[in-house]
């Protein structure tokens, strides 16, 4: 199915090949999913990227290690990506984030603060809330940065490795958002719907100022 | 979010900015990309300070006695109504965390209905 918000074209633009009937390099992209997130969880997502198995398996392999390798919490890394995907108005992609975002500890009320932007309400350290700031900025205006956003950040012990891993978290909540949102990939069955309201705000408010218009 | 309303006219703006205590105008453009970033911060915190604030957007081309009275001179600009006085602006992107910092520092306290 495509994202809930696009009601009036609610499948995907392109084929999304279920696991039953993957061969060759997209099973193998398909196997290597299953192996690190369990049986039939393999994103639809990954199933859009699997049109191009090379291209799926390296960014599976990207997300990874910035989930995996990082020093950064995985709370902090789905908090940026929640909040892009409410920036980018990707309604799976709110879903998906904010949901690993609880599964990574959040509280429903630390979930709405990453959607409101909102660093000091969502548990995190004081670097990581640094962070969060930097990364909303980074993705605002990349060069509207400056050496003073950076000597921010060094107050609170912040490395070069942290910085580009945020960096990094940045480019690929951004990425993701826009497959899904070019191919309106929408949202998996193992999705439980977690914050599926958001994209039917969005459609009421575009439907509201159109008519404003 | 709550989308921030287009104003049409000159007149639309000076009214707006003389009719409530606080009025936050951003000032935009439809080939404004940072513009479009910034429009989810702007709506979080508008909709945060409630009745404290009131709001509103100007596409600057459309508008452009209104971008020239105000000084516009890159997108997007926000202005800061205080009592019908232009009290502060910000040029260019700012977070929701700099937004609310902003308001707070020009005296804007959310007001919960």
């Amino acid at each position: 199915m495509g994202q809930w918000s696009r009601k009036d074209d609610p499948e995907p633009f392109i084929d999304l090949v279920p696991v039953d009937q993957a061969e060759g390099l997209r099973k193998a992209l398909y196997d290597e999913l299953e192996r690190a997130r369990g049986k039939g969880r393999v994103s639809n997502l990954f199933k859009a990227y699997s049109a191009f198995p090379a291209l799926g398996l390296a960014n599976f392999r990207r997300l990874m290690a910035l989930l995996g390798e990082g020093v950064l919490s995985v709370k902090f890394k789905e908090a940026v990506m929640t909040a892009l995907a409410e920036i980018n108005r990707c309604d799976y992609c709110v879903s998906f984030h904010a949901s690993a975002l609880r599964n990574a500890g959040a509280s429903d009320a630390e979930v709405d603060a990453a959607l409101n932007f909102d660093p000091a309400k969502i548990g995190l350290s004081a670097k990581e809330q640094a962070l969060f700031e930097y990364a909303i900025k980074a993705n605002g205006d990349p060069h509207g940065i400056t050496r003073a956003d950076v000597d921010a950040l060094r107050v609170h012990g912040v490395t070069d490795a942290e910085i580009v891993e945020t960096l990094e978290t940045v480019n690929t909540g951004n990425a993701f958002n826009l497959i899904n949102g070019a191919l309106n990939v929408g949202p998996d069955d193992f999705l439980g719907g977690y914050k599926k309201e958001r994209g039917e705000q969005w459609q009421e408010e575009a439907q509201t100022e159109e008519k404003a218009a | 979010m709550t989308t921030l309303a287009l104003l049409g006219s000159a007149e639309a703006m000076e009214r707006l900015a003389a009719s409530e205590p606080s009025v936050l105008v951003t000032f935009t453009g439809p080939r404004c990309i940072i513009c479009k970033r910034l429009a989810p911060m702007l709506e979080t915190v508008v909709r945060e300070a409630g009745a404290a604030l009131a709001s509103a957007k100007v596409d600057a081309e459309a508008l452009p006695e209104v971008s020239e009275r105000y000084e516009i001179r890159s997108l997007p600009t926000t202005l800061l109504f205080r009592n019908g006085t232009l009290a502060d602006r910000i040029t260019g992107f700012a977070t929701a965390g700099a937004l609310r910092a902003w308001l707070a520092k020009n005296g804007v306290t959310p007001v919960t209905a």
